[in-house]
């Protein structure tokens, strides 16, 4: 027997404002815990996207995603020091559905599939500093985050024997040379575990870089961003990459414009990019990070 | 995605300030990095996990000289933990330590955009306050004297991966 979707699910799955509300609830968990946003305009965003989600109608208007862009471009203002990448995607992302609403309630067509375009961008810029950054070609930033023991400890524990002593000693370095202990060191040793680390972190690093030009390109092209298989590929790559790192609100962020952008997603994929978002931004709420 | 008829007559193309603002703003996040100390992490330019993460590997240091002569130097990084384990009675000195912790935290990332003057107001409202702590009487003995300089440096792996490093990227005069 062919398994099949239960009705209460298709109809949320199918409806194309649905997207719309997983922002919402976004925005809800987004802005209390983002420290740096102003207390006033987190308040305001907050009540705007909560009035939101028990208003439905108010998604399809300009106005209120222009209200949303007008707040975190003001916040911007008053604090561009402390605004992460994923604050300004998440500000770009409004000012697209203010966009998208406007033309459309005039009956115009949108020109450009913006949320697509974003993730061009996003994909495009992040792969491009990487490959500039002689300090993550050449490993030693990937070094650096397992010898602090951040990801992949256990399976690197499973290859290199005292990995763990390694991971203390390092971070001991680390502590000193950074002046917890008053002294203004300028190079302390630091161990690796075996003599071809340093090639294994080259190569990863440049996997990553691979992986990302990859995703870019299948962004970029139309042919393979309209395929039907395109959306298990992004959630693939959110969830490969959080191996690595635990930027749990930018994922989310990047499978929310996946949802809006990719038009011919089908049921599973789209609940695949749901879920995906839900499931990021509840471990974000109580950062819980899931360490391989 | 274009599900709507276009209309006959020429509009103004909003889409493409969406598209635009988010590359311009990347590629002088770009340009600025090329020219100064700024951090990939912020600035819009989507620039994380290529650089070391400047919470982690940049250190803000208060240098100047003892009354020996003798060169100090004192991590601003300490007082984050001030403020958050230790009890402080005065409210000056708990909001002095939180703005100095604010300032250093924001100089890790945009070293060029210190200000310096505003660490100077906060070490002198610290010591007006009396305060038991070694650490902080030390850092500001240090006011006194003719010289008193904010540096950043970072911290990185060097290429042999045989040692850490600590690299002076941008130093200022406090006033």
């Amino acid at each position: 027997m062919k398994w099949r979707f239960p009705d209460w699910l298709t109809e949320s799955l199918d409806d194309p404002e649905m997207p719309l509300r997983l922002f919402l609830v976004f925005l809800l968990i987004f802005c209390p815990t983002h420290g740096r946003i102003v207390d006033l305009i987190k308040v305001e965003v907050v009540a705007l996207a909560a009035i939101g989600v028990l208003v439905p109608w108010l998604v399809r208007r300009w106005e209120y995603w222009g209200l949303f862009t007008a707040l975190f471009a003001v916040n911007l203002v008053y604090s561009f020091e402390h605004s992460a990448n994923h604050y300004f995607l998440t500000l770009y992302t409004c000012m697209a559905l203010a966009v998208m609403s406007y033309l459309r309630n005039r009956g115009e067509a949108v020109r450009i599939n913006l949320p697509r375009a974003l993730l061009i961008i996003t994909f495009g810029f992040a792969t491009l500093h990487k490959f500039l950054s002689e300090y993550f070609t050449s490993g030693r930033l990937l070094a650096s985050y397992f010898l602090k023991g951040r990801t992949l400890q256990r399976p690197l524990e499973l290859v290199y024997e005292g990995f763990p002593e390694t991971i203390h000693a390092y971070r001991d370095q680390l502590d000193y040379i950074s002046g917890h202990a008053s002294v203004a060191a300028t190079s302390v040793p630091i161990t690796v575990p075996a003599p071809h680390f340093d090639t294994l972190c080259t190569s990863l690093a440049l996997s990553i870089v691979i992986a990302e030009l990859i995703v870019f390109g299948m962004l970029a092209w139309n042919k393979t961003f309209y395929s039907k298989w395109f959306p298990y590929v992004l959630v693939g790559f959110v969830w490969g990459t959080y191996l690595f790192r635990n930027e749990l609100t930018f994922f989310s962020l990047l499978c929310i414009l996946g949802l809006m952008g990719l038009t011919q997603a089908g049921r599973l994929s789209r609940s695949l990019l749901a879920g995906s978002a839900a499931l990021l931004l509840a471990l974000s709420l109580n950062e819980i990070y899931l360490r391989l | 995605m274009t599900d709507l008829p276009e209309s006959p007559r020429r509009r103004f193309p909003l889409e493409y300030i969406v598209v635009g603002v988010p590359i311009l703003v990347a590629l002088l996040h770009l340009v600025m990095i090329q020219s100064s100390s700024q951090t990939r992490w912020k600035g819009g330019g989507f620039g994380m996990y290529a650089d070391p993460h400047p919470n982690s590997y940049r250190v803000v240091w208060l240098v100047g000289e003892d009354e020996d002569g003798e060169d100090v130097a004192f991590s601003l990084d300490p007082f984050d933990d001030r403020v958050r384990y230790k009890r402080i009675d005065a409210p000056s000195r708990r909001v002095a330590l939180r703005v100095l912790h604010d300032i250093a935290e924001d100089s890790k990332n945009f070293p060029e955009r210190t200000n310096a003057g505003a660490i100077r107001a906060q070490l002198e409202t610290l010591r007006a306050t009396e305060d038991k702590d070694e650490e902080l009487q030390r850092v500001l003995k240090l006011l006194p004297l003719a010289e008193v300089r904010m540096r950043v440096t970072e911290i990185s792996i060097n290429e042999q991966y045989t040692a850490l490093e600590a690299t002076p990227i941008h130093e200022v005069a406090i006033p």
